[in-house]
């Protein structure tokens, strides 16, 4: 473990950096405004909601990442797994607000519409963060087991004293340029049938992170070294 | 609005208000109120979960979910409103109270209209209506309804009768004067108040009515999956039925059919073009328990399969192109798997439906996203193919149906596109606009508290770390981050929810 004074001090470091360099954001935008009516740009607008951007998601995602220097188990590992994807769809977000009011100065339509980007960007980065706060809170549910299992598959033409290796060679969904076959393990171990063993065998497939469906594959078949026609199979995600 | 669906979810919408009422201190039981909604209907009473019924209100009246040319706002019907409507005893009495409620012309919904096909028999949406009755007899039991629903009398029984009456075929059973008559209707009530899981009311019900009857009474509920980084609902279902076969279901399954015997689909329609580049079947789907006044339209892509041992399957994903899309789902993607019971014949009476469903709408938490498809729609498939109404779609000749034709892949198909999620900048609710500063506030708050503890962690390590130092240190930062998480979510919450407001009578 980390020194937890220095786990402290980042903690508040972060925090506080979080707070300052917003307010600071919202404080130059009014005085700019309110100093020299006109003065403030549709750049000085994308300017600022960029900032405003950066400091909630770094701020954010550096707030949530502090638990896991603490308390490295799996847990707060999943945590942060959620909290990375929130904070990479709060960058998506706030590109393409930011990217569609730049279009829009270019053009030189983008006037006063600056007000809904600020209001859309900093509600955008708000409700991110209220997602984070979920994720790292009671949670929003209840978590999947995402590790499904299939089976048991005989093989067919195989003797209980040969020896037959498996091998996952593809597994989508029909017509989906995907291939999952390297998230599938073998029961047993590594696709080996050994000599004297059942030539029966599952498959194990975490699906975390993979779209529903109906996937089909194909396992490759050697007995005794011997190649065999491909064995298909087809598993519900 | 009023119709069954809407009743139905009015009915869940009741106990949520209990909950509300329990996680206020109200009610004698309050904690024992929301342990038994915590077991009957997981996942609906944490925080960011109790009060996915007003969410749900909130997001009928969403710009791009409201149909624009509603006047005025959407409103859920009121629980005496829909106990009313459930006990209507045929489509004239739905329709009159159907229009009194709209003060306009309402959609002619299957319920509503002579000759649709429609059914109350196996009608799952009555089962369910009927295990909301259990939950909320279990709550009043408890003493745990709040003082607007207790003064409704008799309301468990009002539910459960016709709710268990109307799904057995045996509605001349019901009496509107006397719900708890029927001798069934009494039993099952009186278990209710003995319930403690799900599984016992499964038993009891099935003994007491039927298998088919305890399946489909049991909601769904959603748990959380990642897909490719954003968390999703994702509901799963199982199902079996004795007499029906994969050739009836098959004959019903095309997604354009499901308007025809699922009350959630509104329309579904193919797309021009009809195929994408990789083969799958382009179609529209406009949801939505009254669609004059709120849906949704999501373009999705389908593909029809076979499993090979006698059983066919639909998948479905978002399609990558959105034309016609309301834009609101972010993760839509699943399967409906349909296969003999027993053997691999499918013309051999006896059939299991398993469906898998990974939903995401923008700014829907994930308890209001389940309800959505648990209560109204997408979790009900494999029940809604079950129903009567289904049954009497395949049996009426006059009905043209769309067939389940197998999608033939030329091997040269790429999918770009499906499987990924879709964002888009976030459209927010409309309460956020002080949220920014009460998010401030918290992190000042939290400074002050890290800034203490901080100055306690390095007290202790300058006096030398014990194995204890680490124990206490690592459970007070544990609790200042739980601390602090659960404010930031309360506060986030509240922008985003609406406060349960006291009648006159609490």
């Amino acid at each position: 473990m980390d020194d937890p004074m220095a786990i402290a001090t980042r903690y508040a470091t972060i925090t506080r950096k979080m707070v300052n360099d917003a307010t600071q954001v919202a404080i130059d935008a009014f005085n700019k405004i309110n100093g020299a009516p006109g003065s403030y740009t549709g750049d000085d607008a994308i300017k600022s909601m960029t900032q405003l951007a950066n400091i909630a998601i770094t701020g954010g995602s550096a707030l949530a990442r502090v638990p896991l220097q603490i308390q490295p188990d799996n847990g707060p590992m999943l945590v942060a797994d959620e909290v990375a994807s929130v904070v990479q769809r709060a960058l998506t977000d706030a590109a393409e607000v930011a990217g569609d009011a730049a279009e829009k100065v270019d053009a030189g339509t983008f006037k006063s519409q600056w007000v809904d980007s600020a209001v859309m960007l900093t509600s955008m980065a708000v409700l991110r963060a209220a997602e984070v706060a979920e994720a790292i809170a009671a949670g929003p549910g209840v978590l999947a087991d995402p590790v499904m299992e299939f089976g048991p598959f005989t093989i067919s033409g195989a003797n209980l004293a040969d020896e037959v290796v498996l091998k996952m060679e593809k597994l989508a969904r029909p017509g989906v340029d995907e291939n999952i076959a390297g998230l599938v393990s073998f029961t047993p171990a590594g696709g080996v049938l050994k000599a004297g063993a059942k030539k029966a065998f599952s498959l194990t497939i975490n699906s975390a992170g993979i779209a529903s469906g109906m996937f089909q594959g194909e396992v490759s078949v050697s007995i005794n070294n011997v190649a065999q026609p491909n064995l298909p199979v087809i598993v519900n995600l | 609005m009023l119709n069954l669906l809407q009743s139905q979810l009015s009915f869940y919408g009741a106990i949520d208000e209990a909950v509300l009422f329990a996680k206020e201190g109200g009610g004698d039981n309050p904690d024992a109120v929301l342990g038994i909604v915590g077991t009957l209907l997981p996942g609906t009473t944490g925080f960011g979960q109790a009060g996915w019924y007003r969410e749900l209100l909130d997001f009928a009246n969403r710009p791009g979910v409201r149909n624009p040319g509603l006047r005025g706002t959407v409103t859920f019907p009121s629980v005496e409103q829909s106990i009313e409507y459930l006990q209507a005893s045929d489509h004239e009495e739905r329709m009159r109270l159907a229009t009194a409620a709209l003060r306009s012309e309402p959609a002619a919904l299957p319920e509503r209209v002579a000759d649709s096909g429609y059914t109350p028999y196996h009608d799952p949406v009555l089962a369910r209506s009927a295990y909301a009755a259990m939950v909320l007899a279990r709550i009043d039991d408890l003493g745990g309804l709040p003082p607007r629903l207790a003064a409704i009398p008799d309301l468990p029984a009002q539910i459960m009768a016709p709710g268990v009456l109307f799904w057995a075929g045996t509605p001349d059973n019901f009496n509107p004067g006397d719900p708890t008559s029927d001798p069934t209707v009494r039993k099952l009530l009186k278990e209710a108040k003995r319930v403690k899981s799900r599984n016992q009311w499964h038993s009891f019900a099935a003994k007491k009515v039927d298998q088919q009857f305890a399946d489909q009474s049991l909601p769904c509920f959603g748990t959380l999956e990642d897909f490719g980084g954003q968390y999703c609902s994702t509901l799963y279902t199982n199902t079996t039925d004795d007499v029906l076969t994969v050739e009836n279901i098959e004959k019903i399954l095309d997604p354009r059919n499901w308007k025809l015997y699922a009350k959630f689909f509104c329309d579904v329609t193919a797309q021009s073009p009809p195929d994408t580049a990789c083969g799958w079947a382009r179609i529209l789907e406009t949801i939505g328990p009254e669609c004059a006044e709120w849906r949704m339209k999501t373009a999705l892509v389908f593909y029809y399969g076979s499993d090979g041992n006698g059983g066919i399957f639909l998948n479905y994903d978002l399609d990558p192109d959105r034309q016609n899309d309301s834009g609101m789902v972010e993760v839509d993607n699943g399967y409906i798997w349909v296969t003999p019971l027993n053997g691999s014949d499918p013309s051999q009476n006896g059939v299991r439906i398993r469906t898998s469903k990974q939903e995401r709408v923008q700014g829907l938490s994930p308890t209001a996203t389940a309800a959505l498809g648990c209560l109204l729609g997408w979790g009900t498939a494999a029940n809604d193919l079950l129903s009567g109404t289904a049954s009497m779609v395949l049996q009426n000749p006059a009905i043209v149906t769309e067939p389940f034709v197998i999608t033939v892949l030329t091997g040269n198909e790429k999918l770009s596109g499906v499987g990924q999620p879709v964002g888009g900048p976030a459209q927010l609710p409309p309460d956020f606009g002080h949220a920014m500063g009460d998010v401030r506030n918290l992190l000042n708050n939290q400074i002050d508290r890290s800034r203490n503890l901080a100055a306690k962690t390095a007290d202790r390590w300058l006096d030398g770390m014990t194995r204890d130092d680490v124990k206490k240190i690592t459970k007070d930062f544990g609790k200042l981050l739980e601390k602090f998480a659960v404010d930031a979510y309360k506060t986030a919450e509240s922008n985003v929810k609406p406060q349960m407001t006291p009648t006159n009578n609490d």
